[in-house]
C-alpha cells in the first residue's frame, strides 16, 4: 500500500508494444509537493508513462494509484490534475479564447471568467481573434499550460512543457510552477531535455532509462552527490580519516568503500591533502576531482555516452 | 453528459463549417426550387405538391448529410489530437462517444428541420399551389413526405450512428467515410448481388439482409406509403443499427491507444 502522503504511484508497471518494452516494470512515487523531474533519454518511456496515469494508454502489467485510487477509480481522480503531454493540441479553427471555453464548458468549470484569469496568467490575452492554427509554439505551449492550469489541479503532468518557448517565456513558466507549487500545494510531474530548466525547479527527481526508473532521488540528496570533491583513493581509509582531522582540522569528508575517502575541504590546494597523508604514512594510490551537475549524473547513470 | 453536448454546441456555433454546409445545401435547394420555377415559366406547369413530392427521391443525401455532420461535430480530432484532452481530464470514453453522437445526431436533425423548411417554404412562394392533373396534391405532397420523414429519421440515425463507428474505427477522415460509405451505400448492393448469384437458403438469406440496410429501406419507404407495418421495420431497423454501430464504436474506442 502506498503512504498516505503519495499522489501517483506505480508498481511494477508495464507497456509492451509488439517486441517492444516501452516500460520495464516502473516502480515510483510522486508524493503531495514534490516538484518531481523526470530525466531521461529520448525513448526511455517517460511519455508512455504519463499517458498511462493520463488514461491515453493502458499498461500491459503492472498497476497505478491516483490519489490512492486504482483501476477504473483512477478516472475519476483525473479531473484533479491538469495535462499538458507533448504538442498542445486544440481546435485549430476556434481562439484561445474559444478553445479554452470549450473545455470549460464539457469539464463543468464554473465561472467564464476562468478563462480569462488563466489566458491571463500565461499571458496569452492579447490574442483576441487569432486562431489556434496561426499560433506559434510558444503560444501552443502557453495554451497548453493555461488548459493544464484552468480546473485549478491539485496534480499537473507536464512533458516537456517548456519546448519552443523564449527565454523569458521559460523564466515566467518557471516562476508559475514555483507559485502554484508553494501557494497552492500543486504536487507537479515534468519532464524536460533542459536539465539545467529542470534543475532549477524540481524537488525530487526520477532517472528513467529503457523503459525503468534507475533511481528516485531528492534534490538535497542529488546536489550532496554532485558536490565537487576530491576522491582520494588510499591503502588505509581509516587511518586518512584521522589524518584529516587531526592535520587539516576538517571534517568535510566522506569514507566509502573500497578506501576511498571523499574530501570536500582544500579544493583550491589538494598539495595539502596529499602532503599531510604522506607525512602520515598513507599511501595516497589516486586522486581526482570530481563533481557533476544533472547532466553529467545523469550520464553516468546510464553509463555515458548519449545526452538526455 | 449535458456539460459535453453543451460544449459540442458551442464549438459547433463556433464552426464557419457549420454554417458554409448549410449554406451550400440551402443555394442547391434554392437552385432546385427556382429550376421547377424556371421550367413553369416555359412549358408544364410543375405545381407545388409535384416539386415537395420529389423529396421521396433523395433519401440517399440524408445518408450523405449524416457523413458531413459528423465530420463537422468529430472535427479531425485524430488530426488534431484533441481527444486526449478530453481523455485525459477523465471523461468515459463511453460519455465522449456518446456526446459525440448525439451531437452529430442534433446537428443532423437541425439540418434537417432547416432543410425542409426552407424548401417546402420556397415551393410554397415560387410555385402554384394547383397544377394540371397527374401531379400530387399539396396535401397528398406533405402526407407522402411526412410519412417518408417519418420512415427516415429512424434510419437517418442509424446512418449517422454508422458515421460515429466508422470515426472511432479508423483513424482518418478519408479512410473513415470511405468505410462509410462501403457500409452504407455498397454493402447492401453486394450482398444482394451475392445471394442473387448465390443458390439455395444461403442466397436467400444474403438478399433479406440486403432489404434491412437503411439505405434500402428508405428507398423502399416511397412506395409503401401509409404502411404502418413499415414504417414500424424502419424504426426497429435504425434502432438495430443504432445499437449495433454504437456497441462495435465503442468497443474499439474503449481499446484504441489516444495519440
Amino acid at each position: 500500500m502506498i503512504e498516505n502522503t503519495a499522489v501517483m504511484a506505480a508498481y511494477g508497471l508495464q507497456k509492451v508494444y509488439g517486441t517492444c518494452k516501452a516500460l520495464d516494470g516502473v516502480n515510483m512515487q510522486v508524493r503531495r509537493g514534490d516538484i518531481y523531474g523526470m530525466v531521461g533519454r529520448n525513448g526511455a518511456g517517460k511519455t508512455t508513462l504519463m499517458r498511462m496515469v493520463t488514461g491515453q494508454s493502458e499498461p500491459t502489467g503492472g498497476e497505478m494509484e491516483l490519489f490512492g485510487a486504482s483501476g477504473k477509480e483512477m478516472r475519476l481522480q483525473r479531473s484533479r490534475t491538469g495535462v499538458m503531454i507533448e504538442i498542445p493540441s486544440f481546435s485549430p479553427f476556434l481562439t484561445a479564447q474559444e478553445n479554452l471555453e470549450y473545455y470549460r464548458l464539457q469539464r463543468g468549470i464554473p465561472g467564464k471568467h476562468v478563462v480569462d484569469e488563466v489566458l491571463e496568467q500565461v499571458d496569452l490575452k492579447d490574442t483576441e481573434k487569432k486562431k489556434f492554427k496561426s499560433f506559434s509554439l510558444g503560444m501552443k505551449q502557453r495554451l497548453g499550460l493555461a488548459l493544464a492550469l484552468m480546473n485549478h489541479p491539485d496534480f499537473l503532468i507536464l512533458d516537456e512543457p517548456i519546448n519552443g518557448l523564449d527565454p523569458e517565456g521559460v523564466a515566467e513558466f518557471r516562476q508559475i510552477l514555483r507559485t502554484l507549487n508553494r501557494e497552492r500545494q500543486t504536487t507537479i510531474l515534468i519532464s524536460s531535455h533542459i536539465l539545467s530548466e529542470l534543475s532549477n525547479v524540481a524537488t525530487r527527481y526520477g532517472f528513467m532509462d529503457k523503459g525503468r526508473i534507475l533511481e528516485e532521488i531528492s534534490a538535497e540528496a542529488l546536489h550532496d552527490k554532485c558536490r565537487t570533491c576530491l576522491r582520494l583513493e588510499v591503502d588505509d581509509a581509516a587511518r586518512a580519516a584521522a589524518t584529516l582531522q587531526s592535520q587539516l582540522g576538517t571534517d568535510k569528508f566522506e569514507v566509502l568503500p573500497g578506501n576511498v575517502v571523499q574530501l570536500y575541504d582544500c579544493l583550491d590546494d589538494p598539495k595539502r591533502a596529499s602532503y599531510a597523508l604522506a607525512q602520515n604514512g598513507v599511501a595516497l594510490l589516486a586522486m581526482e576531482q570530481k563533481g557533476a551537475d544533472l547532466e553529467a549524473y545523469f550520464l553516468e547513470l546510464i553509463g555515458g555516452g548519449r545526452h538526455a | 453528459m449535458l456539460n459535453y453536448i453543451r460544449a459540442e454546441i458551442y464549438k459547433l456555433l463556433h464552426r464557419p463549417y457549420t454554417y458554409i454546409t448549410l449554406g451550400i445545401m440551402l443555394v442547391l435547394e434554392g437552385l432546385y426550387a427556382s429550376m421547377f420555377a424556371f421550367h413553369n415559366s416555359h412549358s408544364l406547369v410543375t405545381p407545388f405538391g409535384g416539386a415537395v413530392a420529389t423529396l421521396v427521391e433523395m433519401g440517399s443525401i440524408g445518408f450523405c448529410i449524416c457523413l458531413i455532420t459528423g465530420d463537422i461535430v468529430f472535427a479531425a480530432q485524430y488530426k488534431n489530437s484533441t481527444l486526449k484532452n478530453e481523455v485525459s481530464f477523465g471523461l468515459s470514453r463511453t460519455q465522449i462517444y456518446l456526446g459525440k453522437l448525439l451531437a452529430q445526431t442534433l446537428l443532423s436533425l437541425a439540418y434537417l428541420v432547416v432543410m425542409m423548411a426552407f424548401f417546402i417554404g420556397l415551393c410554397a412562394v415560387c410555385l402554384p399551389m394547383n397544377g394540371p392533373a397527374g401531379f400530387y396534391s399539396s396535401q397528398d405532397a406533405l402526407i407522402i413526405v411526412g410519412y417518408f420523414l417519418a420512415a427516415g429519421i429512424p434510419l437517418w440515425i442509424g446512418g449517422q450512428a454508422a458515421v460515429c463507428m466508422c470515426q472511432f474505427l479508423v483513424n482518418g477522415e478519408m479512410a473513415s467515410s470511405f468505410l462509410y460509405v462501403g457500409v452504407v451505400f455498397v454493402l447492401d448492393t453486394t450482398l444482394e448481388v451475392a445471394g442473387l448469384l448465390s443458390q439455395g437458403w444461403f442466397g436467400n438469406v444474403l438478399v433479406k439482409i440486403s432489404g434491412y440496410f437503411p439505405n434500402t429501406m428508405l428507398n423502399n419507404a416511397k412506395s409503401v406509403v401509409g404502411d404502418l407495418v413499415y414504417l414500424g421495420q424502419a424504426w426497429l431497423v435504425g434502432a438495430f443499427w443504432l445499437a449495433a454501430c454504437t456497441a462495435v464504436g465503442l468497443y474499439a474506442f474503449h481499446k484504441k491507444e489516444i495519440k
